[in-house]
């Protein structure tokens, strides 16, 4: 028989309303707390800003597609119409820019929409198939009417009992250890 | 509060001094010069009529969806509207320039005149005055009822000011767009009038709504303070609205370029050709690079459309540029080779200033009017 080694991967608060979970997601960033996470059943106003998710690389990912997309784009018919294979057209020149624009227009959209969707992906770790926090009874609430704060055990400050007393000064309904593999 | 009303006062003063100055001169020149008179006063009246216009849709968008933006620049578009009556009379002096104006009236040459002969059921002076004084009637009571249930609405909290808005504006807006357009064929389209282009009379609309928007994102920022300022939010929605005109403008201005040069038709591209000739090339250029490129870049910015000084910079960019865009419109029409006739600039304060004396004095007769209301609430 081999033992299983069981470590902790953090701490969960469960809160009845957004109010008290912004106002624990506050308190917990001012001590310091980075690696922290907060789930909701509704989109929080302002709740992203507080846990300290202020800048997202999103945009600058959908530019950069959108960027890579009109270049590609143009590129294909300049090299289409203009080098491999000229075709005089109605007495237009071989590089007709304004009939280029369509296609450069809507790879732009294409590109920059599929390198957002892929980015956001990314970023956000998805598809994620298994999370340590779904173990936490009554986690699945989360999508209806309860509000989870989520302190990682790889924060630098965390520690078990200081994070615990931390939840209960919060006054969390209940306050869960995650362990697993 | 005090110092908005002093600058409004100002406003005023400046704008009938503007008007006596501009009309002195050109309406001296409307008699001594009528063919270089004539132009320069339509671009002038265009610009500031599009103003007043342009009003009209934003503010009816308003009533049909609501939202937090037009909170700030509500009062400047309701001002805005309520300039219609002066800018009817405006239009006066244009009618008995039709001969210096209008080729339609005297072809010039033979093809032109075969083409005419067709089109003379509808582009004949008594249609045109017919018209033009229907779509008047029809923004008057547009802007007459559009004002009095705002009234109504900001004096009680009854429901119903705001549903009767609403009703207003939906079928207003669709008026509103076909009264505009036939407009805008009349008065600009047939300047060419071998030229035709379906999508030309919005490109204008656009070009009108842009420069309404604008102006109010400018005034929001020089003559609202304390709780009447736009929040950032507000600010990042306004910039929002700005940059999706700005798309729609360019995207119908690319449309039009687009199928015409495709078709390579020669009664469509006399229109472009016209402004490529004689250094207008080189203003076109200016055009899609003021008024499409250099304002779509800066919106996407965020940040730069929730700091009001950016904001108002780029909104006033906009406002110039458009005032440009009508002289691009026109100009090349009658100038074949680019050039900055010196009553282009008198036209354009003249009707201007008409513009800004009572846009202003509506605009702190309103003003009162809610401080009295809001004071009594």
């Amino acid at each position: 028989m081999s033992s299983v080694q069981v470590r902790l991967h953090g701490l969960t608060a469960e809160f009845d309303s957004a109010e008290q979970l912004v106002q624990a997601a506050r308190t917990v960033f001012e001590q310091g707390f980075r690696q922290i996470d907060a789930f909701t059943p509704y989109p929080v106003e302002g709740l992203p800003e507080i846990i300290g998710r202020t800048k997202s690389a999103v945009p600058l990912i959908m530019l950069i597609g959108g960027i890579a997309g009109a270049v590609i784009a143009y590129g294909m018919q300049w090299y289409a119409m203009a080098y491999y294979y000229p075709l005089n057209i109605g007495g237009r020149p071989l590089n007709s820019w304004p009939l280029f624009i369509p296609i450069t227009f809507e790879l732009t959209v294409l590109f920059s929409a599929l390198a957002g969707v892929a980015g956001f992906l990314f970023l956000s770790r998805l598809p994620c198939v298994h999370h340590p926090v779904f173990s936490v009874p009554g986690f699945e609430r989360v999508s209806t009417d309860q509000f989870f704060l989520w302190i990682e055990a790889t924060d630098p400050l965390f520690d078990e009992r200081s994070v615990r007393h931390l939840f209960e000064r919060l006054e969390a309904r209940t306050i869960t250890e995650v362990r697993g593999k | 509060m005090e110092s908005v009303a002093s600058r409004l006062a100002a406003a005023q003063r400046f704008g009938a001094i503007l008007f006596c100055v501009g009309f002195l001169v050109v309406g001296v020149t409307l008699f001594l010069a009528p063919s270089h008179a004539f132009p320069s006063y339509l671009m002038g009246f265009l610009f500031w009529m599009g103003l007043t216009l342009g009003c009209f849709p934003v503010l009816m968008i308003y009533h049909l969806v609501g939202g937090i933006w037009a909170v700030p620049i509500r009062k400047f578009l309701e001002a805005g509207i309520s300039t219609l009556p002066v800018m009817a009379v405006l239009l006066v002096p244009l009618l008995f320039g039709f001969g210096y104006l209008y080729r339609w009236i005297h072809p010039v040459d033979l093809r032109t005149a075969e083409v005419l002969e067709r089109k003379e059921i509808y582009l004949n002076m008594p249609a045109w005055l017919i018209r033009t004084a229907l779509f008047f009637c029809v923004w008057g009571a547009q802007a007459f009822l559009l004002l009095r249930w705002s009234r109504r609405q900001l004096e009680s909290s009854d429901p119903r000011p705001t549903l009767a808005l609403r009703k207003i504006s939906a079928p207003g807006l669709i008026v509103f767009g076909l009264t505009t357009s036939f407009a805008v064929v009349d008065w600009v389209m047939s300047l060419e009038p071998d030229w035709y282009s379906s999508i030309f009379p919005l490109i204008i609309i656009m070009g009108q709504i842009l420069s309404a928007l604008a102006l109010s994102i400018v005034l929001a920022r020089t003559l609202l303070f304390g709780a009447d300022e736009a929040t950032p939010d507000q600010l990042n929605q306004l910039g929002d609205l700005l940059l999706t005109f700005v798309m729609l403008w360019a995207y119908m201005t690319i449309s039009q370029i687009i199928i015409i040069y495709a078709g390579n038709l020669p009664n469509e591209i006399t229109w472009y050709l016209h402004r490529m000739r004689g250094g207008w090339l080189s203003l076109s250029w200016v055009v899609a690079l003021f008024a499409f490129g250099v304002p779509f870049f800066l919106l996407l910015f965020r940040h730069l459309k929730r700091a009001p000084t950016w904001l108002s910079g780029i909104a006033g960019g906009l406002l110039v540029m458009h005032a440009v865009c009508v002289f691009w419109y026109v100009a090349p029409s009658f100038r074949s080779s680019i050039s900055f006739d010196w009553l282009d600039p008198f036209a354009f304060i003249g009707v201007g200033g008409a513009w800004v004396l009572v846009f202003s004095r509506q605009l702190s007769h309103n003003l009162r009017l809610s401080t009295i209301s809001g004071q009594s609430a």
